[in-house]
């Protein structure tokens, strides 16, 4: 079977530091209320952890039978549905090895959100993370 | 050879007006997290993402700041690749005979090899189209890995 090209695609899209960003949603498995599902989850970020009450806990589906690290994301979440012309690549000038970001999402001639892989995106958190350092040095 | 004043802060500068896609007003820009420095976000354009150059800190000014726009976004094309140029003003495209445009001598070095005067102003020519190649041959460099044995030429 083949993907439909020109089907509309959702994204969910929470708030970052620098300015909205959108995970597509086939990529997310469920999404957690998280106040409380924060604190047990293992191997999540442990810094730029926002205020339990905001938090939202992204489970991702299972990508190449490898497990990652879910996504803790802040604020009010949004689905936004575009269709495949409002969907660009980021130029090449803009990238950078390691990067998260895949593309923006356009209206007209404005940025809606940017596009991250959440994959790469978790796993950048994760390096981060002082969880992470801590079970380095264990 | 047409060109195309700028100014960046207090810094004149010329580009190719044969580069020169259209010349936007105030526009916002998006930031891309992780991105270059010189190459901090994004503008939409015609259905497109374009990447912003940050020439007041190739200049050694204070970086864009997202939120802030300048007066004046250049689009243009080098090298194959689409960037806007935020700018505090434009002016209108001269004629200069390619003989009075020499090499750099009375300006900064930044990003030119050529300068030219125009109403009295020396000011030197960006080379977008290095500033272009130097990134690209950086993100190739750096996505073959650092136990390649390609190594950089100038």
């Amino acid at each position: 079977m083949t993907k439909n090209q020109n089907a509309e695609q959702t994204y969910v899209v929470f708030q970052s530091e620098s300015g909205p960003m959108g995970v597509s949603a086939a990529d997310i498995w469920y999404i957690l209320p998280a106040a409380t599902s924060v604190g047990s989850a293992e191997g999540v970020l442990a810094d730029d952890v926002p205020a339990a009450e905001e938090a939202r806990l992204v489970v991702l589906t299972d990508r190449g039978g490898e497990e990652s690290a879910p996504l803790i994301v802040r604020g009010v979440l949004s689905m936004i549905t575009v269709d495949p012309s409002q969907v660009a690549p980021l130029p090449p000038l803009c990238i950078s090895p390691g990067g998260s970001s895949v593309g923006v999402a356009l209206a007209e001639d404005r940025v809606l959100f940017l596009i991250v892989d959440p994959y790469r995106l978790s796993e950048a958190r994760a390096a981060l993370s002082p969880m992470a350092h801590s079970k380095e040095s264990a | 050879m047409y060109i195309l004043p700028i100014r960046v802060q207090r810094i004149w500068l010329a580009v190719d007006a044969g580069l020169v896609q259209q010349i936007l007003g105030q526009r916002d820009w998006f930031k891309v997290p992780s991105a270059p420095a010189q190459w901090p976000g994004v503008i939409a354009w015609n259905g497109r993402a374009v990447a912003v150059l940050d020439l007041p800190l190739l200049l050694r000014f204070p970086p864009l700041q997202p939120g802030i726009a300048s007066h004046r976004t250049l689009v243009a094309k080098a090298r194959g690749c689409l960037l806007a140029i935020p700018v505090e003003e434009v002016r209108e495209a001269a004629v200069i005979a390619e003989g009075l445009v020499r090499p750099i001598h009375a300006t900064r070095p930044v990003y030119a090899s050529h300068e030219l005067e125009l109403d009295d102003m020396v000011m030197p020519l960006l080379d977008v189209g290095l500033v272009v190649a130097e990134t690209l041959e950086r993100s190739n460099v750096g996505s073959r890995g650092i136990g390649s044995s390609e190594q950089r030429t100038r």
